[in-house]
């Protein structure tokens, strides 16, 4: 088959040495980052672009360790949630349930072993999924015009701004400031500076790094400093980290079934692996029924969201690679070092970058089983990492903060940029207001102005040719769906529940 | 703070205007963009003034105020990454890298000598990593001289 053949291919890439030690640097770090609470994926993510940029790592490279690390993370998120009860990432909160509850009888080795195992059906099974699907939607999306393009970008923010936080209005706000910041600086177009209040240093633009580490990375700091305790001190006593093959055998089908949700749900903008792992876990209560104890200790509470929420992650790059739309914050850092790489993700990138796509799909199953050796046997060295102490552990994210912005451009304006956008963020974090759909805004502001003009330049200034294919007013319709749906369904749901209660 | 649950909503209303009274001066027309640079910068900011309204009706129940001690705490965090921007080029990366740290660790409740060993550590770290193994340049400040 053409699809296996390609990917022989990718392996013959992903199997160079330096795509082989950068798979595992990044799935190393995925892994650390995703289990350090508050770190998260998004920060290491931008943290290194400016490496890589200065180094000049090829793009399949460059790829193979960034996506390392975001998928390295989802197996991780899963150590502090089961040993400490503190998710490393949202779509650990599930795992917590019963991963915890496991810890506290003395099975906290079992829950680690099952969410390893689990994590690697889910990361490796969905590779099968991206290998098949992703070139029958860059095919499909090949008819995209500039019209089509526009709303499906819409379509991304509104599925976004549906899930993100608990406040549609707050998260429109949110993306209508990500897109104010992507128009800062010089319009390519016409050389007209915008928003720049004559700082010549804002003539170039908001660069992506210094914002997301601003805003993700140095708020935190803040965060933690504004907390009086941090975290717990658990014994961390979890015994052997091994699981009975009765055990195993009894979760294929649990592990299956969230491989297969996890997926389906990644490849819808805004999800993620967050309600991946959510929609895995309900599902598998319904289809155990009575007999099973979740929320007590159930194995199969820890495999179903761990095998979602790493096929999720898979599944989340198909958009990303075949549309060039992000579905999350994460995602959308990852669009914007494609595109500062020279690459345009899109229908076309399979066929232009050949070794980047499939390069990045075989190295994923190389990653995974670097992942599953990391996780098993190798699990008490990131334990270890789980007891620094926070006066080491939080000077040491702001120093890699001002190391990776001084990177963009050698530039002590945007150091102070940076703790601009860190105070910015710690008080929209503080009021409730979320940051992926800023981050969001910010990377697909230009490519959304860009066809938007496009598509009035060819009408001539006609705004009906937005609306004039039946593929563009699907996207539109969808878009709205999305966006009001939910919205809709949980005030219907919650008669009396004020608005704010709404969780 | 009765005034506290409209404030997001006030705060994000009034961007909104500014930015698009801002947006009315950018007027650039060639006939292959009709557009021009300023209806971009309109439609962010339709969507801050949509996104506005609805918290401000809605309301945005004001953060839990901060705990004793903590924005004094933040102050001092903010100052010092301010202080660092200015101080990297004089100082060097070293230096400054070592005091910040160690400022930051104090403040997280480090004690001063292991926090000053810890920040020396993780500058040289950092310095060797980035100049010898990465070949970016960072500032030597007065060592150089």
């Amino acid at each position: 088959m053409e699809a296996l053949r390609l990917l022989g291919e990718g392996f013959g890439v992903a199997l160079q040495p330096l795509n082989l030690a950068l798979a595992f640097a990044g799935v190393f770090t995925g892994t650390v980052v995703g289990m350090l609470p508050g770190i998260g994926p998004i920060n290491a993510i931008a943290m290194l672009i400016p490496l890589i940029f200065a180094v000049g790592l090829p793009p399949e490279t460059a790829l193979i360790l960034l996506a390392g690390i975001y998928y390295g993370s989802q197996y991780g998120n899963s150590i502090s949630t089961i040993l400490l009860n503190v998710p490393g990432t949202a779509a650990a909160v599930v795992t917590a349930l019963d991963g915890y509850a496991l810890t506290r009888q003395g099975r906290g080795g079992e829950a680690l072993a099952m969410s390893a195992v689990a994590s690697f059906v889910g990361g490796t099974l969905s590779i099968v999924g991206l290998v098949f699907l992703a070139p029958v939607l860059a095919g499909w999306a090949i008819r995209f015009g500039p019209a089509e393009y526009f709303a499906l970008m819409i379509f991304a923010f509104s599925a976004l701004s549906s899930v993100a936080g608990n406040s549609v209005p707050k998260a429109l706000a949110a993306t209508g400031f990500g897109l104010l910041l992507a128009t800062v600086g010089m319009d390519p177009n016409s050389a007209v500076p915008r928003y720049t209040f004559g700082q010549l240093k804002l003539f170039d633009g908001m660069d992506f790094v210094v914002v997301t580490i601003g805003l993700f990375a140095v708020s935190e700091v803040f965060l933690v400093l504004q907390a009086s305790r941090w975290g717990q001190d658990a014994s961390l006593a979890y015994g052997r980290v091994t699981l009975a093959l009765a055990d195993l055998r009894a979760n294929v089908g649990t592990m299956l079934r969230g491989s297969v949700s996890g997926f389906l749900v990644g490849v819808l903008p805004g999800a993620g692996g967050t309600i991946a792992s959510f929609v895995a876990y309900g599902l598998e209560e319904k289809v155990a029924g009575d007999d099973a104890r979740f929320g007590e200790g159930e194995l199969r509470g820890v495999a179903a969201p761990e095998a979602a929420n790493n096929a999720a992650t898979t599944g989340a790059m198909i958009p990303l690679l075949t549309l060039g739309i992000p579905g999350s914050g994460t995602t959308a850092v990852l669009l914007g070092a494609l595109l500062g790489l020279g690459l345009t993700p899109g229908p076309l990138l399979i066929e232009r970058n050949p070794e980047v796509f499939w390069g990045m799909a075989a190295s994923m199953y190389v990653g995974n089983a670097f992942l599953l050796l990391l996780n098993l046997p190798l699990v008490g060295l990131f334990v270890r990492v789980l007891r620094l102490p926070r006066w080491v552990l939080m000077p040491g994210v702001a120093a890699l903060s001002f190391v990776a912005v001084y990177a963009v451009n050698q530039s002590a304006f945007d150091l102070v940029l940076m703790t601009a956008f860190g105070i910015l963020g710690f008080v929209m974090r503080r009021s409730g207001f979320p940051l992926a759909p800023v981050i969001l805004g910010l990377v697909l502001g230009p490519l959304m102005e860009k066809n938007l003009r496009r598509a009035l330049a060819l009408s001539a200034g006609d705004w009906s040719v937005m609306f004039s294919s039946g593929l563009a007013v699907s996207l539109w319709v969808l878009a709205a769906v999305s966006l009001l749906g939910p919205w809709i369904w949980r005030r219907r749901r919650l008669p009396d529940g004020g608005v704010g209660e709404v969780d | 703070m009765r005034g506290g649950r409209h404030l997001a909503g006030l705060a994000i209303l009034a961007l909104a205007a500014a930015v698009a009274l801002e947006a009315r001066t950018f007027v650039v027309s060639f006939p292959t963009d009709p557009l021009g640079p300023g209806a971009f910068p309109l439609v962010a900011a339709a969507l801050l003034a949509l996104g506005g309204g609805a918290v401000l009706l809605e309301g945005s129940a004001a953060p839990d105020p901060l705990p004793p001690g903590a924005l004094r705490r933040i102050v001092l965090a903010t100052g010092s990454f301010v202080a660092y921007a200015l101080l990297l080029a004089p100082l060097g990366f070293v230096t400054a890298t070592t005091l910040e740290f160690a400022a930051l660790a104090i403040l997280f409740e480090g004690r001063i000598l292991p926090s000053l060993g810890a920040g020396l550590g993780f500058a040289l770290a950092l310095f060797f990593l980035f100049v010898y193994g990465l070949g970016l340049p960072l500032p030597l400040g007065f060592l150089a001289g």
